[in-house]
């Protein structure tokens, strides 16, 4: 019976995409818009350069089908890729990166799961917020901000970010709890004084 | 179409760009595999001579045996395979790591379970000697191992700082004694105001001699202890394997 490729998994979709490039359409679909999200947010390049290294992201997933692991969730495979593609066109440009203005809204959101560690004071605007947070996000390692995006923006589970990032659970966790003092650290380091530190 | 499905899907067609078959992905991980598997059994073998090297050494003798203020057992410990152990655990975790789920366990883990099995399948292989002919086979085909092995066994000729091992020739009642060193040279060894053991100067027993060097080739005991069984004898015949193996100096 016909399906549309909506309702299609992942791993249905793999399997036509072999037999068909067009069929690798669907994929592309179901995933540009969360994959430029995730390199616009863990490289903070522009529009453009994302597209361009998703572009290559999705090139390598067509190039790599035949070695997707069913075991894994094809979403941590392809942002898996997106991850290495982007990191490679860091060092390629060996740019510093400067973040774009953002709408991300998400942006924010960040300091609500961080929320048992930082108090944010109760006057601060929405905007000016995703700005401190966006730059001290992109003044941390690359490391740390990895599992913070991964973590906080993209919503993954410990499982899924160690199948993208390829480091166990356990080291996830450590990970993760670094990355979130480096943060503290960062943001005390910019002075910003909405972020209300609590002495350790 | 969104512009970047249309590209994508324009630059599969235009570079005619096919996915990877699925026999290379079987390969690849076919290889890394072999790798991680060569990595422990050599890594075994080198847990293996590192047992023998331990085992059976007289540390009685080697306690004795300190060089320009350099305890004996850190001159004859197996560094070179202490190395080869430490590289080979360190590609088999390498290698594992790039197993496609290789990632999933903590490098402690990993680390731990390739020693476990390094020592298991190293006391597998020490109980059938498979060091020795390891020893053998490098000897005979790695002149620099033969060399090195050659400098680590001089320790053990020591008569300089009082200490003689050697394997009995010829008693003479209670007073004199020959034996023969390491190198095979004849050593006659006074004996009469030396402490032993009951039975045990007697022709082909091992010993080590406590006391000074007296000429070329004679010594003056004021112990003779015994060496472990047959532990002379084979870094004897051992020596012999070398000596075929190593250049004469010029």
């Amino acid at each position: 019976m016909f399906k549309d490729h909506l309702q299609k998994k992942d791993a249905e979709l793999v399997a036509e995409a072999l037999k068909d490039a067009d069929a690798f359409g669907p994929i592309v679909e179901r995933y540009e818009e969360k994959l430029l999200r995730y390199v616009r947010r863990f490289t903070g390049l522009s529009r453009q350069c994302c597209e361009d290294v998703v572009q290559e992201v999705f090139l390598k997933i067509y190039r790599n089908l035949n070695g997707f692991n069913p075991e894994m969730q094809f979403s941590s495979w392809a942002y898996r890729i997106a991850h290495n593609e982007a990191i490679n066109y860091l060092r390629k440009n060996k740019q510093n990166v400067l973040p774009l203005e953002t709408d991300d809204d998400e942006m924010g959101d960040l300091l609500d799961v961080l929320h048992a560690d930082v108090d944010i004071a109760s006057d601060t605007s929405k905007k000016e917020l995703r700005g401190a947070v966006q730059e001290v996000l992109y003044a941390m390692p690359v490391k740390y901000r990895e599992v913070l995006v991964l973590r906080y923006l993209e919503d993954l589970d410990y499982t899924s970010m160690g199948d993208v990032l390829k480091k166990s659970v356990g080291t996830v966790g450590t990970l993760l709890n670094r990355a979130k003092e480096n943060f503290k650290r960062t943001a005390q380091k910019k002075n910003y004084s909405f972020f209300q530190f609590s002495n350790e | 179409m969104s512009d970047l499905k249309k590209s994508v899907l324009d630059t599969i067609k235009k570079e005619d760009v096919k996915p990877k078959p699925k026999w290379w992905f079987v390969v690849m991980h076919s290889i890394v595999w072999v790798g991680a598997g060569i990595s422990v059994i050599v890594g075994s073998i080198a847990t293996a001579v590192v047992f023998h090297e331990i085992f059976e050494t007289d540390w009685m003798v080697v306690e004795r045996l300190e060089h320009d203020g350099i305890p004996g057992f850190l001159l004859v410990l197996p560094y070179l395979w202490f190395g080869a152990l430490g590289i080979t655990l360190l590609a088999a975790y390498y290698l594992y790591r790039h197993t496609e789920n290789g990632y999933k366990k903590g490098p402690v883990g990993i680390l731990i379970g390739t020693v476990v099995i390094s020592v298991i399948l190293g006391s597998v292989l020490y109980e059938r000697q498979v060091p020795e002919r390891v020893k053998d086979v490098m000897v005979e085909h790695l002149p620099p191992f033969a060399e090195f092995e050659m400098h680590r066994q001089e320790v053990f000729m020591a008569p300089e700082r009082g200490v003689l091992v050697g394997v009995i020739t010829d008693v003479q009642g209670d007073k004199l004694m020959v034996l023969n060193d390491i190198r095979e040279r004849e050593w006659s060894v006074d004996i009469a105001g030396a402490r032993y053991g009951d039975d045990l100067i007697e022709v082909d027993k091992e010993v080590v001699c406590l006391g000074e060097k007296k000429g070329d080739f004679g010594f003056v005991a004021v112990e003779v202890r015994p060496l472990r069984e047959r532990f002379l004898k084979r870094l004897i015949e051992f020596r012999k394997k070398v000596e075929r193996n190593v250049k004469p100096p010029m």
